[in-house]
């Protein structure tokens, strides 16, 4: 296989994983967030769980134009095994806003890199998707506030929350950060600083774990 | 919307019989349609969505192509998606914003 080709197969690589990650993310909103906390967090959940699943289905879509797949494209039945433990285990409201502010912030974060990318044809795909996922961002980062200052046991489980899915995404973001072969193909730019990024982003929230990376 | 060059103005009318599934408010003054060319009896369209989940993608395209298909001259309709620019309110057209003024709905 070239090295193109290798590039190619890890940017297809970085795209599914995105893709599962939204696409678990949609169907946590629709089974968690139809029981959200009040009406207006429940009709937001479902409308964003919408949206998740058409960023996923653009990006699924994209990795078959990538593997040079014609015609009519696949209909997606269900995750290729990339997504994050942390998501696939959502389980209630608490674990659900640390989720989705965690990995679409991380996701926020590669795809802005891949703006810089070389390959001119990035940014009509992810232009729209970007803009959509900034508003997702802000609404799961004002939830994650007010999680963190509300009373009783909830704040401990919201730390307890991400906590738990901190470690996967920087894990993740650390990964991407150190493929080579996504640099030198030009799909990301060089030295690209992910895990950095993350740990600005994050750092208001001041959790153990992010506060013990390295 | 665009200037448009006049042998493709035609299909820019047509293409204003075609509606969003959603609002009766034509594909056009949606803001949607960014280009079209034509190419011997090819038809290319370059279009966008107002949001990357719409759920009317594959209906709105088949109506775009049941529509310029109706023309003669036309035998294949090329639709190509892309989602830079990205759709904003700000591609409705004067008579799109009326209609969604008039539907209640907020264009600003």
């Amino acid at each position: 296989m070239s090295e193109m080709q290798l590039g190619v197969h890890s940017f297809i690589e970085l795209l599914e994983t995105i893709a599962d990650n939204k696409y678990m993310l949609g169907d946590r909103l629709v089974e968690i967030g139809v029981s959200g906390p009040n009406l207006e967090a429940t009709l937001a959940a479902v409308a964003m769980a919408q949206g998740e699943l058409g960023h996923a289905r653009l990006l699924y879509n994209w990795c078959f134009d990538l593997r040079g797949v014609k015609g009519k494209k696949a209909e997606i039945r269900g995750q290729t095994g990339k997504a994050f433990r942390g998501v696939v285990n959502v389980h209630n409201w608490i674990s659900l806003i640390a989720a989705l502010y965690t990995v679409n912030t991380a996701i926020h974060i590669v795809l802005q890199s891949t703006l810089e990318s070389s390959h001119s044809k990035v940014a009509s795909r992810i232009q729209k998707l970007i803009r959509e996922q900034k508003d997702h961002i802000i609404y799961a980062k004002n939830w994650a506030k007010q999680l963190r200052h509300d009373q009783g046991a909830v704040p401990h489980r919201f730390r307890e929350s991400l906590n738990g899915i901190i470690d996967e995404v920087y894990a993740w973001l650390a990964k991407v950060e150190q493929n080579q072969k996504l640099q030198t193909e030009g799909y990301l730019p060089k030295n690209v600083k992910l895990t950095e990024k993350f740990k600005e982003q994050l750092k208001e929230f001041n959790t153990e774990h992010l506060v013990h990376m390295k | 919307m665009e200037k448009v060059s006049t042998d493709t103005q035609k299909y820019w009318e047509a293409l204003k019989e075609v509606m969003d599934p959603e609002f009766p408010i034509s594909v056009v003054d949606m803001g949607l349609i960014y280009d079209i060319k034509k190419n011997g009896d090819e038809i290319d369209i370059t279009m966008t969505y107002t949001a990357v989940s719409c759920a009317c993608m594959e209906w709105i395209e088949s109506d775009i192509k049941k529509r310029l298909l109706e023309e003669e001259e036309v035998k294949t309709v090329n639709i190509n998606v892309v989602w830079d620019p990205p759709w904003t309110v700000d591609r409705l057209s004067p008579e799109g914003r009326e209609k969604l003024k008039y539907w209640g709905v907020s264009a600003r």
